[in-house]
């Protein structure tokens, strides 16, 4: 990547720092990317104890590994892939250990497996302060893989040729998470639209 | 660009994904459908509302533990060490200055408890020493199966010492090194370090059983191989019961040292907790 504004030359700095293991560059990285970090695992954990471990596991990983980055995507777009990477990874443990079904992997990206019919869920209930807490639920209820899409594109703003990098998985197969991930998020506040209104 | 293309489209115009063509027709169809107008409001306020979900930031704690982690993977390099932000260290300073003193305090007590458990150690080796040496002499003038047992009594005895110590040096130890990590660790130290107390009184009881048995299997050949024998067997058999009996109370006073450390860290903790509150 050539830099080009005065942010890419500034995180070329970075990069050069923490490819160097200057201690002021990995201060740097902890004040800029740890609430984003965090943020991401937690968002996939659902659990700030193990949020907060899959942080730290987040970082010390960037830290071991740096040389590794190439440089071709963004330092963020590389960081948010290791975290989503590490709490995945995580997650798998955890269910690995309560021995429930390993199945991360249920979501088939398959155009087929999307539904037909269109939900539509008026704005005025979504926005609504009780929306949120159910938007919440919704994201806990919702797989791994669909979470990690919608919490990296719809959160954390993230453009789908990023979030799709952060996945290691093609653009047009995080389009469809994401897609999936926020019908799955209308339906969840449909059902309780629903009751609302009858 | 009829309701169902248009309807596809939905999110891709509400991401920003459809090319300058796509986006003119299906604003076209926007401005004469209802339905889709209400589709792309909703998706606007999903985003909007799931965008407000966005305030997990790592709490100083964590953040403090992110800045010492990374100083002790630096440290391990030979690299310099981070500077944590004064202002961080000022928020978490009421717990901050709680679990270090609390760690002081046990590593206090854990030095000490190790210094009497390898006092303890080297007094058993050197009794053992001695006595091998002694009734060594003696086998050799034809109690050789005899020797046999003592030298397994000896064994006994060093791998007794030997786990005994490891329990109290270096699995405390890591209780110990956990402790400053979180509260809830620095409140299980103390129980977690009288655990290991108690385990290591165990192994200590069953060494002590294994080698009073291996005594007696030794004590069954020397009589037969003769009474100087027997009588040198039983003096050194004494001699070294009298060291383990030694070491075994600077092993007892090393864990009472634990145990006192133990407390005065989960006061320390406890009391830095209720001032915080």
């Amino acid at each position: 990547m050539t830099p080009t504004t005065v942010d890419d030359v500034q995180e070329q700095k970075l990069i050069q720092g923490l490819k160097a293991h200057e201690a002021w560059a990995y201060e740097e990285l902890i004040e800029r990317f740890a609430d984003m970090v965090h943020r991401v695992c937690y968002r996939i954990l659902q659990n700030v104890q193990e949020a907060e471990d899959a942080t730290q596991e987040t970082f010390i990983t960037v830290y071991r590994r740096i040389d590794s980055f190439r440089g071709d995507a963004k330092l963020s777009s590389w960081l948010y892939r290791v975290a989503t990477n590490t709490a995945l990874s995580m997650l798998r443990s955890n269910i690995r250990k309560q021995g429930r079904d390993l199945s991360l992997e249920n979501d088939e990206d398959d155009e087929r497996s999307l539904p037909d019919a269109e939900i539509i869920v008026p704005e005025t209930f979504i926005l609504q302060q009780e929306s949120r807490a159910l938007l919440e639920q919704g994201l806990e209820a919702m797989s791994p893989k669909l979470r990690a899409a919608v919490v990296l594109y719809e959160i954390e703003g993230l453009s789908m040729k990023e979030t799709a990098q952060a996945l290691g998985i093609s653009e047009s197969a995080a389009k469809l998470r994401v897609h999936r991930g926020r019908q799955f998020l209308q339906t969840y506040l449909a059902q309780y639209y629903e009751e609302a209104t009858t | 660009m009829n309701h169902q293309q248009a309807s596809a489209l939905a999110p891709d115009y509400v991401d920003g994904l459809l090319d300058e063509a796509q986006r003119a027709d299906f604003e076209a169809h926007l401005r004469e459908c209802p339905e889709c107008q209400e589709s792309v409001a909703s998706f606007r306020a999903l985003r909007q509302t799931l965008n407000k979900t966005k305030d997990k930031a790592l709490s100083d704690e964590a953040r403090l533990r992110l800045y010492r982690r990374f100083n002790e993977e630096r440290a391990r390099r030979g690299e310099s060490l981070l500077r944590i932000p004064a202002d961080l260290l000022a928020r978490v300073k009421p717990k901050a200055a709680a679990t270090p003193e609390a760690a002081k305090k046990l590593a206090g007590s854990g030095k000490e408890a190790s210094l009497l458990a390898a006092d303890s150690g080297a007094h058993m080796a050197r009794s053992t020493g001695r006595g091998a040496k002694r009734f060594g002499g003696k086998m050799k003038r034809g109690a050789g199966n005899a020797g046999r047992h003592l030298v397994d009594v000896a064994r006994e005895m060093g791998r007794t010492a030997a786990d005994v110590g490891r329990i109290v040096t270096v699995e405390s130890y890591e209780v110990l090194r956990e402790a400053p990590r979180s509260k809830s660790k620095a409140l299980l130290a103390p129980p977690k370090l009288m655990g290991k107390g108690v385990k290591a009184g165990v192994r200590m009881t069953t060494g002590t059983a294994k080698i009073a048995a291996k005594g007696v299997k030794g004590g069954a050949v020397l009589l037969k191989d003769g009474a100087s024998v027997a009588a040198t067997g039983t003096i050194e058999s004494a001699r070294l019961g009298k060291a383990f009996a030694e070491s075994t109370d600077k092993l007892a006073q090393a864990g009472e040292q634990m145990k006192r450390g133990a407390k005065e860290a989960a006061r320390t903790v406890v009391e830095a907790s209720e001032s915080e509150d």
